[in-house]
């Protein structure tokens, strides 16, 4: 029988939020569209270098659009179809940002990010967690864009190097907090080897598969290595953990 | 222009008369169009959850909200600013704000819009370019609804049919998932990474500490950290 939370995570009523939500982004694109044609003629550009335009876009997006399709996978096993579909067609879009709002929503609310771990609390503070760390990227990117030009003037003091070298740390200090919660710390507390035995196989044939696609040179593959990394990770827990009898 | 030309679809037009386009008609009316349907969708944002309360009286309480908020801020706070500043000059007007609405900037609309004013054939940063860049995110939004939609459909028609050993790996999904970015992260940072776990095995273990203050603390630790050792030259990589 299906979970009480999660017929509401997959009911009309989330289905009929994510039209909205992506409806309204299409409404925009739209609005733009017609903006940017009319205005594109008016300053002398060619309807064909439009049109070339538009074309080149939509073969560009076929493969970020497959590297969506593949990391929405985790979003829709976690959540459902139509949170997923919300949250990705006119989210933030990082899966990276949706799962940590997911885990720490379920955190907060004391349940387990699986579908048998979750209950509707656990649900309502997730979606609670992505509205609230979200919503700001959404008003400052609506608000202040015409602001924008000035601020970046300064901000232009900062030092891109620097700043690269603190975002690889904060997303060190956030993942690297979340494996030991959910590999680590089932091992020394329980002696439960399959989840780190997983974490430990994904880390290496991630790290392996960007290594492999920087010396071939193609760095499209780059967006298969989560998809490689989990799926070789999972099944290898699963492998461990049948042969542990449990 | 001949289209052999790098630059082949710039307009004749004199510079100051295609900018001033951009900035008296084209801009105010993307700005007007960007801004009410980004404070739409600041309160669509909400609805999912709003639902939940409304149609089945589901409400977490404001505590449990505010410590979700809280590990979510640690994390991405900086990012609020940061982003929306450094995209700005790449997207555009226009791209800027499709962008931040609908997301996927360094994966998809930064791209496409290079892509797109490529073959086109205009400049980056020029008013062609602005429009050329617009007409490419604005592609980009089509393919991602239609790439979403059918991952939400046939992901959930694909698990139901799964059998129970194959479905039971999914229990690892989530440790298998943080070690592939943990790993991603540590070519860029090594040490950082074993300074993570040294420090972090304890902290989650033994400190006795809310779960919900972890993040914060490790990432706020870290991130100074890294600001005082790259100050002083120490762990700086070389490529930077």
């Amino acid at each position: 029988m299906e979970a009480e939370w999660l017929k509401q995570a997959t009911g009309f009523g989330m289905w009929f939020i994510g039209a909205l939500t992506a409806g309204n982004a299409l409404l925009l694109t739209l609005i733009i569209y017609r903006h940017a044609r009319k205005y594109g003629l008016q300053m002398g550009l060619k309807a064909e270098a439009m049109r070339e335009g538009l074309k080149a876009a939509l073969i560009t997006s076929i493969g970020p659009c497959m590297g969506i399709f593949v990391g929405m996978t985790v979003l829709v096993i976690a959540l459902g179809g139509a949170v997923a579909f919300i949250r990705e067609s006119a989210g933030v879009g990082s899966i990276m940002f949706e799962l940590i709002a997911s885990r720490a929503g379920a955190e907060a609310a004391g349940v387990k990010l699986t579908r048998e771990g979750m209950n509707s609390i656990g649900l309502a503070t997730i979606l609670w967690a992505m509205a609230t760390g979200s919503v700001a990227w959404v008003l400052i990117g609506g608000v202040f864009t015409r602001y924008l030009p000035k601020l970046k003037d300064f901000m232009g003091q900062g030092n891109p190097a620097q700043m690269a070298i603190i975002s690889a740390a904060i997303m060190l200090a956030a993942f690297g907090r979340l494996l030991i919660s959910d590999s680590i710390k089932p091992l020394i507390d329980k002696g439960y080897w399959p989840p780190f035995i997983g974490m430990l196989v994904a880390f290496l044939v991630g790290i392996g598969w960007l290594i492999w696609s920087d010396k071939l040179k193609k760095p499209i593959m780059k967006e298969y290595f989560i998809l490689i990394a989990i799926i070789v990770g999972m099944a290898i827990s699963q492998m461990v953990r049948l042969s542990m009898g449990k | 222009m001949e289209k052999g030309e790098k630059f082949h679809g710039m307009s004749p037009l004199p510079f100051a008369e295609k900018e001033a386009i951009i900035k008296n008609e084209y801009g105010p009316r993307v700005h007007r169009a960007g801004l009410i349907l980004s404070l739409l969708q600041a309160v669509i944002i909400f609805l999912p959850a709003l639902y939940l309360l409304v149609a089945f009286d589901v409400w977490p309480g404001w505590g449990t909200i505010g410590k979700a908020f809280l590990s979510v801020a640690a994390i991405a706070g900086p990012y609020w600013f940061i982003e929306p500043v450094s995209y700005f000059l790449i997207l555009g007007i226009a791209g800027t704000y499709i962008s931040f609405l609908a997301g996927n900037i360094s994966n998809m609309r930064l791209p496409v819009s290079a892509v797109s004013q490529e073959v086109a054939g205009v400049r980056e940063g020029s008013p062609e370019g602005e429009i050329i860049g617009a007409i490419g995110i604005v592609a980009s939004q089509w393919a991602l609804t239609i790439a979403t939609l059918a991952a939400a459909i046939i992901v959930t028609v694909v698990i139901e049919h799964l059998p129970k050993s194959v479905t039971g790996a999914f229990d690892f999904l989530l440790p298998c998932l943080w070690g592939a970015i943990f790993g991603q992260f540590t070519l860029r940072a090594p040490q950082y990474a074993v300074v993570t776990i040294i420090v972090g095995i304890p902290l989650v273990m033994w400190s006795g500490l809310p779960t919900w203050t972890l993040i914060p603390i490790m990432v706020f630790g870290l991130a100074i950290l890294a600001i005082i050792l790259f100050k002083k030259g120490i762990w700086v990589p070389k490529k930077s």
